[in-house]
């Protein structure tokens, strides 16, 4: 049993002159800084755990409103202000003055404090006309 | 026959170079369409992937494939063929190898009719585009390893300690590719709360510092019986860690899905694809 070791350590120590101090040094360079990284990781979720986690809220807002053809394309942006994701939202837009013309839409997943852009069409111009955003309801994930 | 002699003096006949024929060269590229098909058949077979193709940013895309070229190149010389000695040969290794991704890809695709008449060009070459670059990895891997000789073996493992970084993150680059163009990543992050991440975090860290003992790392920053747990900890499985994180977060990034997100939700998206991501990183030398 007492053998093999015998017979590594020459070995080991005939390969580890190799390895240069720079060589080293590096590796280990290498090392530190990936452990702080990592540690930073683990504080910064650490501190969003702890925080209190509000409800998904919504807030909606027009980035702007373009025609092709007979389609008034509205690209409506929506914030999860809330520390939750909420799935399924259902935003709808409603154009009023006049015949009230409705429009929906479904985002599939919005993450916490986190906007995504979605599309409401229209067959008239919003712009020219008193638009309504709204959230409909969502879904838990 | 005589086609094949405008082909770089290089790779592709250095396996038998006794016969420098058609044979050789049929048997490699067989070798790389194997290789391929295996490697890039569930990322075909991924619905996401088919539309990503012509959704996503085709800039990020671009980007994506003109990276995958120096590092196709630098795995094709850590590992790819046997005797490919020079820079050149290994470049040229590449390239063969995104060739064969770009045909194997639009073969399936069209097969399994995915790419149809009435389709966009456009859309048609999104589709093939995004499939390129793990076909291309499974190529080049696949010229490496079937049919591997002890004495090629031995060299494939001499890798520098940079380079055993740029396997890791080529296995991360493989199974984080896999995995991150799924609607499941989303809904992962979705439902976890930051102490989910946490407890990912750390499993990560310790499947990834079970791999790093069980494979063992040869060659210049072999791992010394003597050397502490938590040397090797600090060397390889720490810093394989942060590159599968990095490689994670670029990931996402390419196929949109940072895009208006905020920080602690990419946090969250980069921590669950991390966690393949680092064992792709980790099994990469088992794998390579």
């Amino acid at each position: 049993m007492a053998a093999p070791p015998k017979k590594k350590t020459p070995s080991r120590a005939s390969k580890r002159p190799q390895i240069a101090p720079q060589a080293r040094a590096l590796e280990w360079g290498f090392g530190v800084v990936s452990g702080v990284l990592v540690i930073a990781l683990l504080a910064y979720l650490a501190a969003q755990g702890i925080r209190t986690q509000t409800p998904p809220s919504f807030r909606l807002a027009v980035q702007h409103v373009e025609r092709f053809g007979t389609t008034y394309h509205v690209v409506v942006e929506v914030e999860n202000a809330g520390d939750l994701t909420a799935a399924e939202v259902a935003v709808r837009g409603v154009v009023t003055g006049g015949e009230p013309e409705t429009s929906d839409t479904v985002l599939d997943f919005l993450p916490p404090r986190s906007t995504r852009e979605t599309v409401l069409l229209f067959s008239r111009d919003p712009g020219a006309d008193k638009l309504t955003l709204s959230v409909r309801g969502y879904n838990q994930p | 026959m005589t086609a094949l002699r405008f082909l770089p003096s290089g790779a592709l006949f250095r396996r038998t170079p006794m016969h420098p024929d058609t044979t050789s060269f049929l048997r490699n590229s067989g070798r790389a369409v194997g290789g391929a098909l295996v490697f890039s058949l569930p990322m075909l077979m991924t619905q996401e992937m088919w539309w990503l193709g012509y959704a996503m940013d085709p800039v990020r895309l671009a980007l994506f494939i003109a990276l995958a070229v120096p590092m196709l190149t630098a795995l094709a010389h850590y590992i790819g063929f046997e005797t490919t000695t020079c820079w050149r040969d290994a470049a040229f290794d590449a390239l063969f190898a995104i060739g064969v991704g770009i045909l194997l890809s639009a073969t399936v695709l069209v097969a399994v009719g995915m790419i149809k008449p009435g389709q966009s060009w456009q859309a048609s070459i999104g589709q093939v585009a995004i499939q390129v670059v793990p076909a291309s990895i499974g190529a080049t891997l696949a010229r490496g390893q079937f049919g591997m000789s002890p004495i090629e073996d031995s060299r494939a493992k001499s890798a520098p300690y940079l380079g055993e970084i740029f396997l890791m993150a080529v296995g991360a680059v493989f199974l984080g590719f896999n995995l991150a163009p799924t609607d499941e990543m989303v809904m992962m992050a979705a439902r976890m709360t930051p102490w989910h991440a946490i407890a990912l975090v750390l499993l990560s860290l310790a499947v990834m510092h079970g791999f790093v003992f069980a494979v063992g790392f040869k060659g210049g920053t072999e791992l010394s019986p003597e050397e502490p747990a938590w040397a090797a900890f600090a060397r390889f499985t720490l810093p394989g860690y942060v590159t599968a994180l990095l490689i994670s977060f670029y990931v996402l990034w390419t196929f949109g899905r940072t895009d208006g997100a905020s920080p602690g939700h990419v946090c969250m998206a980069m921590v669950v694809l991390g966690f393949p991501s680092s064992l792709g990183a980790a099994a990469a030398r088992l794998i390579i």
